[in-house]
């Protein structure tokens, strides 16, 4: 192979291993969770780890690769391999490694020699449109892998929670449903509840007068609502930061507005929501609302 | 093969790894030492575009990976002849059986591309290696726990999913094989790898071969990924979602819609259960078998990914089956259930 032919193998393994490493040191460093579900972490990690040998016995395979005249012949060219194959059926394994080392061709490059020859007798056109496919491949793989190296990791903005709806109280159940049915009965502690525990209770109660006046306190980011109020919004992963489910609840308060996408700390009790227009019957009437930096792991799940 | 060697110096062999190394390095010298969260102060249509992509290609690449071994372990180390004699000889028995063989492999969507092409450079035909490339993930044991988990007994979901998902993949596979040459649905570059492949002698040494296969196929898979990565997330940036689920209570729109936002958001079929499952208060549980049956087979991600492999027309073909079909199973439960 020359090198210009090696090249597609180099970006493939580069991209792996840096993809790779950076999961790692993401494992490491406790940030994993920006991405995926910690569920999926094991897993993760644990292929990860495969992938940086594998990734490096690749980029020493593909290099020792030997050179070869790539013509149309190359038909022949296999059937001699396997001719001299059966002729040194007398040699020690040893000896025939050896071999393979000097022919410098595993079976996989000489199949994808025959790729190639089919891929250069293509007419010009498709070839064109292979090399500009090829190179918008190549860029997204640099870019983005780049981009994951060099940019710190951070969570989804308050952008993605308005496009997802966060307002429409139908969404925001997420997982766990039934947990939050048997945790929202009389006389359970709701201290440990959190944005999305609430949301759920307060979708599933159909007398919601209950609610009314339950002292809350919880942490979430800011997405801007109407006058005068806020959604104190969190996300839900149930995989990864793809399939992330905003859930929210209406904050009115008598202060000043925080940000967007602010990290704060509500205190308050649940009221009937002032607006009898909108959807969400029941909103947090904050006594404080404090800004905090961002939690270690700002995702629910 | 008789000319002199042309294989480079050895300084020549490790410049292109060590370009490599250096620049993989490099970066993770940047990583360590840049901060380790907060914004680059980029827009935050920008920012989010990245987070999502960045997100399914760390969340992909472990099944890749897992695919590529598998697939790698099926050509390189399985002896010939052995996959060959436990199968049925008769074609539709045969695929039946291929169908299941997601049982023993727990791949999902991603990791199935490679393991299929590896059946095939094994010799399996295209219809065979179709079949297991529809049924892997959605007949595996992690999809079946991680579905039955979401979802248990109720609704159907569960049963229709896996008897929806075999029936199907077996669909597919008979349609392929009764295409005049099913060869010609292979990118040709490929047909003839796999050829090539079939014909070659034994391999003498294995972990080479591996190592060479392991880079082989990455340059294959990679771009593949991230360009679906890319697309799944610039189109989840650009299109509202709430637009999508605001139609879950018609009984013939919700099917479309929750096909629409399968087929969008590429989740992994081993954990889309449960993001289903926070649409099951609002969609009719026909809707979520649709979501369910569909995601696996034909998103943006897996479009990518089985391009590098197969023509266009014959994506064409497979996307055109598998919506009627999904269709056509959650618009008669939608009624019946």
């Amino acid at each position: 192979m020359s090198s210009s032919e090696k090249a597609p193998a180099y970006l493939g393994l580069g991209s792996v291993l840096a993809v790779a490493l950076c999961t790692l040191w993401l494992a490491l460093v406790g940030h994993l969770d920006l991405y995926i579900n910690p569920r999926y972490d094991l897993f993760t990690i644990v292929l990860a780890a495969v992938a940086v040998p594998a990734s490096v016995a690749g980029l020493v395979a593909v290099a020792r690769g030997h050179g070869h005249a790539h013509d149309d012949e190359h038909e022949h060219a296999v059937h001699d391999h396997a001719a001299g194959d059966a002729e040194r059926g007398g040699q020690t394994a040893h000896e025939r490694a050896g071999d393979a080392e000097r022919d410098g061709q595993t079976a996989y490059e000489r199949a994808g020699d025959a790729a190639r020859a089919v891929r250069r007798r293509s007419p010009g056109a498709a070839r064109v449109t292979r090399a500009v496919v090829g190179g918008i491949a190549a860029a997204a793989t640099v870019g983005v892998t780049v981009a994951m190296l060099v940019l710190p990791p951070t969570t989804l903005t308050a952008r993605t929670a308005q496009q997802r709806s966060v307002d429409t109280p139908t969404l925001s159940n997420a997982t766990g449903t039934q947990d939050v049915a048997l945790l929202g009965s009389e006389g359970v502690d709701t201290s440990e509840y959190g944005v999305k525990d609430w949301a759920a209770l307060i979708r599933q109660t159909t007398d919601t007068s209950a609610l009314v006046g339950k002292p809350v306190e919880l942490e979430g980011f800011v997405v801007p609502g109407a006058d005068g109020s806020f959604t104190l919004t969190r996300f839900v992963i149930s995989c990864c930061a793809v399939d992330a489910q905003p859930v929210g609840l209406g904050v009115v308060t008598d202060g000043a507005l925080p940000d967007a996408d602010q990290w704060v700390r509500v205190t308050g009790k649940l009221a009937a929501n002032p607006d009898q227009s909108a959807d969400a019957r029941i909103v947090i009437r904050a006594a404080t609302v404090r800004g905090i930096d961002q939690p270690t792991d700002p995702y629910e799940y | 093969m008789t000319s002199a060697p042309t294989r480079p110096a050895p300084t020549r062999t490790l410049t292109g790894p060590g370009l490599v190394l250096g620049a993989v390095v490099v970066l993770l010298g940047v990583r360590v030492v840049s901060p380790s969260v907060g914004t680059a102060g980029l827009p935050d249509v920008v920012q989010d575009f990245l987070t999502l992509a960045i997100s399914v290609v760390v969340e992909s690449l472990p099944f890749v990976v897992l695919g590529i071994v598998l697939s790698i372990i099926v050509e390189v180390w399985v002896p010939a002849g052995v996959l060959e004699r436990i199968l049925p000889e008769r074609a539709v028995p045969r695929r039946a059986v291929i169908s299941l063989i997601g049982m023993l492999f727990p791949v999902c969507e991603c990791g199935n591309v490679p393991l299929a092409r590896g059946l095939m450079m094994r010799g399996f035909t295209p219809a065979e290696a179709v079949t297991f490339l529809v049924a892997a993930p959605i007949l595996n044991p992690l999809v079946i726990i991680s579905t039955a988990q979401a979802f248990g007994w109720s609704g159907w979901i569960l049963v229709v999913r896996i008897v929806g998902g075999f029936v199907l993949a077996n669909l597919v596979g008979w349609i392929v094989a009764a295409h005049r040459r099913p060869a010609e649905l292979l990118l040709p570059a490929f047909e003839a790898r796999c050829r090539a492949a079939i014909g070659a002698p034994p391999t003498r040494d294995r972990w080479r071969e591996s190592a060479a296969q392991f880079g082989g196929e990455t340059a294959t898979m990679m771009p593949a990924l991230f360009v679906g990565a890319g697309l799944a997330a610039a189109i989840q940036v650009a299109v509202p979602r709430s637009t999508l689920v605001s139609i879950g209570a018609n009984p013939v729109l919700s099917v479309a819609a929750m096909m629409v936002l399968a087929m969008t958001i590429s989740l992994c079929s081993n954990v889309d259960a449960f993001f289903a499952l926070s649409f099951a208060s609002t969609f009719l549980p026909g809707s979520i078998t649709a979501f369910l049956l569909i995601g696996p087979i034909i998103d943006v991600k897996m479009i990518a990914l089985l391009r590098t492999t197969f023509r266009a027309r014959f994506l064409v073909l497979l996307a055109v089956v598998c919506v009627l079909f999904t269709a056509a199973v959650g618009l008669v439960m939608n009624v019946l259930v």
